[in-house]
């Protein structure tokens, strides 16, 4: 591991202008929340920063706290605590069971939400070093290689798949993500926060070198909203998903107002289905329906040679997860 | 210990439990010493390549950087292995695997090692890798070793299969594979190495066998045994790996030789997972008959076991799958052809096990579809044909004492009626059900001779001291030791001070592998002790003017029981002028080779078996596979520590349940793509349920106190149990390890109907 300087700001501006400074004079520099994903890209020398920014010393970055009818949470709000929080379990349910389902119990103490939706691909072959798309370099062993953890949709040149759980969750959610940058504080709805391999293969996100992440902002809780997040994965703990589902419905009168399906590890961003979520708008919900939305959500899946289970399996998922949020009677 | 008390049989804590609990055991990573430099090996990017030019001027010059080796600095063989010395401990001319070592360098500190490492340029002309074992067996495929690729077969050729199959009644046949597995113990590989003042050279390893190390390292620097010694320190699992490749034992020797000082050289769990050696992946077939009442008539099978680069044990683990492919029945015609067969892929060498988990899950598989077939209960119809006593093997040898196999099949069908009112879930796409494997395990290594050694010195004070060179690699052999010692000489434990694992003051025992400890050096044990006991029985007889046999040593005394006499050990030794009493015991177990044209002979003196029950979830539109319920019975002899047999077995449901549902070296073009426990994917306490674990006991006359081992056996039928549990719950039958959701969907894709939804 190359050794680095690490720095201790005490505020975000401060951070910010490290970060600023550190590309001026051509230095590379990583921000650390929990460490718990730096920490191994570091000693696997897939980033070689000069200088790591540890977040942790600035304080008033964690927590989840109520702001009128919206909650704001610190980018360094640990996964364990969002997943045991009595507001975020009650009413923003599937980023509290998003977060309970990553990783392990470990992880989940030491890292955060900030890192959580940051942390690079689990790619094999990223993680290995090849020189693929993402480490620089121009190609994607995965077209051709192992590709059976890899993405049906929006691949290309690059078929990584976003490894975050909290993802596709906060995109459900319709969260916002407040980014610190020179010109200060922006808003960005998550949705737009990631971005596909075709725009910039070598990031996941819009956040520029200079940009934290501050704060994710939940907002009102409308009413008849139920949400869940379901996961399928080859083993109980530490592991990314294989496919899973964010899914976020409002109910009204027996009908669904208005659905929000957004799927994990099936593409290089938490995947919306909007064709799906206009099956059931309007509606109210059967198995014939949820197996109906289930299709339609899979429409267009374009799988690799080794990643077609997939396909069923995600089917499975999202019509599990519809049902499962029937309106209490 | 206490008159009545007893120390065998007994649950016990191990000695070094509290060490441990405590962090105070010292492992090869906690040492240093001073002066030390850091040792860290130049690795092949490319699994078969040329070696064109190494280019170490750069490394050499960096500041910092006391040494860089290639094969020529290497002064005496350049070549190790326990069986062929096939695999170079730097290689000069070509590669052979991802990860094989070209050069080696060493540095005052780690990080400065890690940069002189990378500093090494080595030109390859690469080559194109052979990766498929049966493709390897081809005439023209290019060869691994010069040798040619099949590095070994074996045979097994009993009765007839013609006449067997024409006696069926119903013939099954099917293929699997099984993938590469690690052992992924918690510690990696390491060693540290100093030369002192005369030129000795010590070394510190975790290792399940320092006498071998001592021998490679000998060989390697080209001086006698006597000057080599190897301290075992605390290690930290094995189950096979760290027992036939000395590597890091000579990478840290070489260095501490060329530069004189001391040396450490550490795996980082990459180069652990990726250059260490492996469980051997099989290509398997089988066929099986059986009459229509039930009985096995021949069993005819063939297997391919890819040892990768290097043989390490390939010959002697195919040779293993050869000798119990048949399984723990009575099979009248038995045909069996085994071959090793090298590949550009990290070696495979020993691992828990030994070639016959692999075999299991192919015959298991197939007993039930017989069963099946026969419209016979699973465990009915093995129990038509399990060995019992009297009961000949496939290898022709007979069984007279301690098959318990019958018994924990019997159990097993117990535990299967407990577990059926869970087969339940309230959901569609939810099935469970639950599936039996037997399977067996003979102790020890399977040829002759085959020794264990151990000393006991007897003190006057009562208390002893054993050595002994079988080591502890945290299967609690030590504590099992100290066990035998105490109730042969009536003391409690903490009265018996157990040393193993150094090679300048403990016998050669031979590995710890093959579960052969208790058995063989447990019996070394007892009988050095019995010995010791027995001369000073001998002294308080002429003392008491009576019989040595009418006499009792217990806490330090001998006692005239009728006479209500007695007298101490020390008052004993002062009379004779003895200071202790030392006592050396040998063991060797009972065997004859197998013949190497039909595979006949006795070739272990004992078996240990096992019957392990599964029930599992599938969920059918995912793919999914958990486990939910689990019981565990063998037959271990005697356990002389239940505790921790209990411990092994769990250990092994654990292992197995993640061979036959998640593990597996994941290779793209000869290449590791997963060398990370992030994406190795080892199962975690939320995947496991608990083990009831069921202790069958069948006493082996010629164990110590009974006792036989467990291991292997209980390692052996977990993942036959599961794949079979997945069978009785959907219906499909995978014949490719691991069942993750791909492979169990793939299955339920080509599935014929269920007969009846439960
Ligand atoms: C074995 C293993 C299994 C895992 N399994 C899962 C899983 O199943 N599901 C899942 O979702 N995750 C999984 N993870 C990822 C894990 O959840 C993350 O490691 C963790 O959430 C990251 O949090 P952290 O604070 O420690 O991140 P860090 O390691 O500190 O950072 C991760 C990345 O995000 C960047 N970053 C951190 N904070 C900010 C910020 N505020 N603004 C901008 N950039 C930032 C860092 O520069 C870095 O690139 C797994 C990780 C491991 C090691």
């Amino acid at each position: 591991m190359k050794s680095f300087v690490n720095v201790n700001p005490k505020s975000l501006d401060e951070a910010v202008a490290v970060l600023d400074r550190a590309r001026a004079q051509g230095k590379k520099a990583a921000l650390a929340g929990g460490g718990s994903d730096l920490l191994g890209m570091l000693k696997d020398h897939l980033v070689q920063p000069d200088l790591v920014v540890n977040l942790k010393s600035i304080s008033g970055l964690e927590g989840v706290h109520r702001e009128g009818e919206r909650v704001r949470i610190g980018a360094l709000t640990t996964l364990d605590e969002i997943a045991r929080h009595p507001l975020l379990v009650e009413r923003y349910a599937a980023l509290a069971q998003a977060a309970g389902l990553a990783a392990s119990p470990q992880i989940r103490n030491v890292g955060t939400l900030g890192g959580n939706v940051n942390q690079r691909p689990w790619c094999h072959y990223f993680r290995q070093g090849f020189p693929c798309f993402k480490n620089g370099g121009k190609m994607c062993y995965a077209v051709a290689g192992e590709n059976q953890f890899h993405a049906l949709f929006g691949g290309g040149p690059a078929f990584i798949v976003h490894p975050s759980d909290t993802a596709p969750a906060l995109v459900a959610l319709e969260a916002e993500f407040k980014v610190m940058g020179p010109s200060g504080a922006k808003i960005i709805p998550a949705e737009k926060y990631f971005i596909l391999p075709r725009e910039d293969v070598l990031r996941e996100n819009v956040l520029g070198e200079n940009e934290i992440l501050a704060e994710v902002i939940l907002p009102a809780a409308p009413s008849g909203l139920r949400s869940t997040y379901l996961k399928i994965r080859d083993r109980q703990a530490w592991d990314h998903a294989i496919v899973s589902i964010g899914a976020a419905l409002e109910w009204e009168g027996g009908r669904c107002r208005k659905a929000r399906l957004v799927l994990g590890g099936v593409a290089p961003i938490p995947w919306r289905v909007p064709n799906a979520e206009r099956l059931l708008e309007g509606k109210s919900l059967g198995e014939a329906l949820a197996r109906q939305v289930a299709e339609a959500a899979l429409a267009g899946a374009q799988p690799l040679a080794k990643n077609g289970y997939k396909v069923p399996l995600a089917k499975a998922t999202v019509r599990r997860a519809v049902l499962s949020l029937l309106p209490a009677a | 210990m206490a008159d009545n008390q007893k120390a065998v049989g007994v649950s016990v804590p191990r000695i070094e439990a509290r060490e441990k609990v405590l962090g105070r055991s010292v492992y090869v990573d906690d040492l240093r010493r001073e002066g030390m430099i850091w040792g860290k090996v130049v690795r092949s990017p490319h699994p078969r390549a040329r070696i064109v030019h190494v280019d170490v001027t750069e490394a050499r010059g960096l500041p910092g950087v006391v040494a860089v080796l290639t094969a020529a600095d290497v002064p005496g063989d350049r070549y190790v292995g326990p069986l062929v010395k096939d695999q170079p401990i730097l290689c000069s001319s070509s590669v052979r695997f991802e990860g094989d070592a070209v050069a080696l360098v060493a540095a005052t500190a780690e990080e400065v090692a890690e940069t002189a490492r990378d500093a090494v340029r080595v030109e390859y002309e690469i080559l194109e890798p052979v990766l498929d074992p049966i493709a390897a067996m081809s005439p023209e495929a290019p060869q691994v070793q010069a040798g040619g690729n099949v590095a070994s077969y074996s045979k097994l050729r009993r009765g007839d299969v013609e006449v067997g199959f024409r006696a069926a009644d119903v013939i099954v046949e099917d293929s699997f594979s099984t993938q590469m597995i690690d052992h992924a113990y918690l510690e990696p590989e390491g060693a540290v190495a100093e030369v002192d003042a005369e030129g000795k050279v010590t070394i510190w390893v975790c290792s399940q066998y320092p006498h071998y190390d001592r021998q490679e390292v000998a060989r390697v620097l080209g001086v006698s045994l006597a000057r080599v010694r190897v301290i075992q320190t605390t290690t930290g699992g094995g189950f096979g790996g760290k027992f036939g490749s000395p590597l890091v034992s000579c990478y840290a020797a070489l260095l501490a030789a060329r530069t004189g000082r001391p040396a450490k050289v550490l795996y980082t769990r990459e180069e652990s997972l990726r250059t260490t050696v492996k469980r051997h992946p099989y290509r398997i077939h089988y066929k099986v008959g059986a009459t229509r009442s039930g009985k096995l008539t021949a069993v005819e099978a063939r297997f391919v076991g890819d040892t990768g680069a290097y043989l390490v044990v390939g010959r002697a683990v195919v040779g293993k799958s050869t000798s119990h492919g048949a399984g723990p029945y009575e099979v009248p015609h038995v045909k069996m052809d085994g071959y090793a067969v090298y590949t550009n892929k990290a070696p495979a060498g020993a691992m828990r096990g030994y070639g016959v988990p692999q075999v299991a899950v192919a015959y298991e598989s197939l007993l039930d579809e017989l069963a099946r077939k026969l419209n016979l209960d699973p465990i009915e119809f093995r129990l038509k044909n399990v060995l019992r006593e009297g009961s000949q093997t496939a290898t022709g040898q007979t069984l007279l004492h301690s098959v318990g196999v019958a018994e924990t099949l019997e159990r097993a069908a117990d535990a299967r009626r407990e577990m059926t009112p869970h087969l339940k879930t309230g959901k569609p796409y939810l099935k469970r059900g639950i599936g039996v494997g037997v399977s067996w395990h003979g102790i020890g290594a399977a040829r002759s001779p085959s020794q264990a050694t151990a000393y006991v010195n007897l003190c006057g004070d009562g208390s002893a001291t054993v050595l002994c060179g079988s080591v502890d690699i945290g299967q609690g052999s030590n504590t099992l030791f100290s066990q035998i010692a105490a109730e042969e000489l009536g003391v409690p434990l903490d009265q018996i001070s157990v040393v193993t694992g150094d090679t300048l003051t403990t016998p050669d025992c031979e590995a710890t592998t093959a579960t052969r400890v208790t058995y063989l050096s447990g019996n070394a044990v007892r009988l050095a002790a019995e010995k010791a006991k027995g001369t000073a029985l001998e002294l308080a007889a002429k003392h008491f003017g009576c019989l040595p046999e009418h006499l009792i040593l217990a806490r330090g005394k001998v006692q005239v029981p009728d006479a209500a006499l007695e007298i101490s050990l020390t008052d004993l030794f002062k009379k004779h002028a003895v200071q202790q009493i030392s006592a050396l015991g040998v063991f060797s177990p009972d065997c004859t080779p197998l013949d190497p044209e039909t595979g006949q002979g006795s070739p272990h003196a004992t078996y240990g078996f096992g019957t392990h029950v599964a029930l599992v979830e599938v969920d059918q539109e995912t793919g999914a596979v958990r486990l939910v319920d689990y019981a565990a019975f063998n037959d271990v002899g005697k356990a002389i520590n239940p505790q921790a047999v209990e411990g092994q077995i769990e250990g092994a449901v654990a292992m197995g349940t993640g061979y036959a549902l998640s593990e597996g070296m994941i290779f793209d073009r000869g290449k590791i793509l997963n060398p990370s426990f992030a994406t190795y994917l080892l199962l975690t306490a939320a995947d496991l349920p608990p083990v009831r674990v069921g202790l069958v006991e069948a006493p082996e006359p010629t164990g110590p106190y009974g006792a036989k081992g467990v291991g292997e056996p209980s390692m052996n039928p977990v993942a036959a149990a599961v794949i079979n549990a997945i069978y009785d719950a959907v219906g499909v039958r995978i014949r490719e390890l691991p069942a993750v959701p791909e492979t169990v969907f793939a299955a339920l894709k080509t599935r014929q109907p269920l007969p009846a939804d439960r």
